[in-house]
């Protein structure tokens, strides 16, 4: 073997990482070459160097954050699909959306009615719910599946026509309930100011639920409605 | 009192190669059922290589942090499917590496910098000098690395750094043994040249 094809070798030479024949080729050379022993020895000195000064050193602080930062995720996501499992199995049905609507626009429109003159703010009893009847939808949803349907995106602003009860959702964007990351996305991004505001588009256009909830590690301060006109 | 549990626990965790259940075995079914203090211990077992991994592939801490996390949050989320039989660190360093290589592609459209600049572990007062020399030996490793392709880097810091074999490596990297050993050869001839220069450097310094 000559010496540049050697050189080659060398750096795989050192771990044995060639075919029999070359590592005893490669032997053979250096053994008679002082180049090739030379850079055989630099190229160990070179990978000896790297295992020992390419360490992290970091100190417990730093794993200690480490893994409460897992934990921290972990917790996030444990808390978010329990909440959504809670809600879907029970809010998709659509006999179920009719009658709470019905039962919902029954209690607040009385509550809009009793609290006309003074802006009021109560309690809201465990489930939390309220209706919103807004003036007839300008994009009229054709079936029942199209009631969670992307474009109600573009609906943030409610008309200003029709009675209505508002809950004041913290400043957030309306989550279509279609897409469920999605609106996990959007309600985390509610959750920051401590609620979680989930919006149905009913298959009736005219009705369309809101549900301002708070998110369940807040959950010991109970969430206010305000009627107002 | 409770330093002495913990030691008896890492004794235990570090016997029983050949044991029917190893105690990372024990650990992990038992993280399976939904034991926290389990997962807890089993990332406490592992977090210091697979930190170490992420930080020669990544090249400084905070990357090397947010990598680890990732890797420990994707074992925990498929934990329950994972095969107990199988051998849980060598799952867990799979998916170590993947989650490194995704951040390294993500990295070279920012261009993070590959010198670690932040001070490490706080020295005593008697090994300042030493901490010192070291963390310049640290700095020059990380700047080695750097000068290498992805791939090199990711061959060289499996094989020599961590310990695996060629064959391992290669599957580790989704590649084959031959393109493996060209990477490693590589790279080790460009480590031996950059020492070589950097000797170069010193001595006309001097
Ligand atoms: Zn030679």
């Amino acid at each position: 073997m000559n010496c540049i094809h050697a050189k080659e070798l060398l750096p795989l030479f050192i771990t044995g990482d060639l075919s029999a024949a070359d590592m005893n080729a490669v032997g053979e050379h250096a053994r008679r070459c002082e180049s090739c022993r030379a850079q055989t020895a630099e190229i160990t000195a070179a990978r000896d160097w790297l295992k020992q000064a390419a360490n992290p050193a970091l100190d417990e602080d730093f794993y200690d954050h480490m893994r409460a930062g897992v934990w921290d995720r972990i917790d996030a996501e444990a808390n978010r699909p329990r909440w959504w499992s809670f809600i879907l199995p029970v809010w998709t049905s659509r006999p179920v959306l009719a009658m709470a609507a019905a039962v919902l626009l029954a209690v607040f429109g009385l509550i809009a009615i009793s609290d006309r003159k003074n802006v009021s703010t109560r309690p809201v009893p465990p489930q939390d719910v309220t209706a919103e009847l807004s003036a007839p939808a300008p994009e009229p949803f054709a079936t029942a599946d199209q009631r969670v349907a992307p474009q109600y995106k573009r609906r943030v602003k409610p008309e200003p026509a029709a009675p209505r009860i508002v809950v004041p959702a913290p400043a957030a964007p309306i989550s279509p309930l279609g897409d469920m990351a999605e609106a996990a996305s959007d309600a985390e991004s509610i959750e920051e100011s401590g609620m979680i505001r989930i919006e149905i588009q009913t298959a009736d256009p005219n009705i369309k639920i809101i549900w301002l909830a708070p998110k369940p590690a807040a959950a010991k301060s109970d969430p206010i409605i305000s009627t107002t006109e | 009192m409770a330093e002495i549990s913990l030691m008896a626990q890492d004794l235990r965790l570090n016997r029983g190669e050949g044991e029917e259940t190893t105690p990372i075995a024990r650990l992990v079914a038992r993280a399976q059922t939904g034991n926290r203090e389990a997962f807890d211990q089993l990332m406490i077992c592992h977090q210091h290589r697979v930190v170490a991994l992420a930080w020669r592939l990544l090249g400084n801490r905070e990357e090397a942090r947010d990598a680890a996390q990732e890797t420990f949050l994707k074992v925990y989320r498929h934990l329950a499917s994972f095969d107990p039989e199988r051998d849980f660190g060598a799952w867990l360093y799979r998916i170590a590496v993947n989650v490194c290589r995704d951040h390294a592609k993500k990295r070279n459209r920012r261009e993070r910098v590959w010198d670690e600049q932040e001070i490490y572990r706080q020295p005593s007062a008697e090994d300042v000098e030493q901490w010192a020399i070291d963390n310049q030996e640290r700095r020059l490793a990380l700047q080695a690395l750097a000068e290498l392709t992805e791939k090199e880097r990711a061959a060289i810091v499996l094989r020599d750094l961590e310990g695996f074999e060629t064959d391992e490596v290669a599957r580790l990297l989704g590649s084959t043994p031959t393109t493996v050993r060209s990477q490693i050869s590589k790279a080790r001839a460009k480590l031996k040249d950059l020492r070589a220069r950097r000797a170069h450097s010193l001595d006309r310094k001097a």
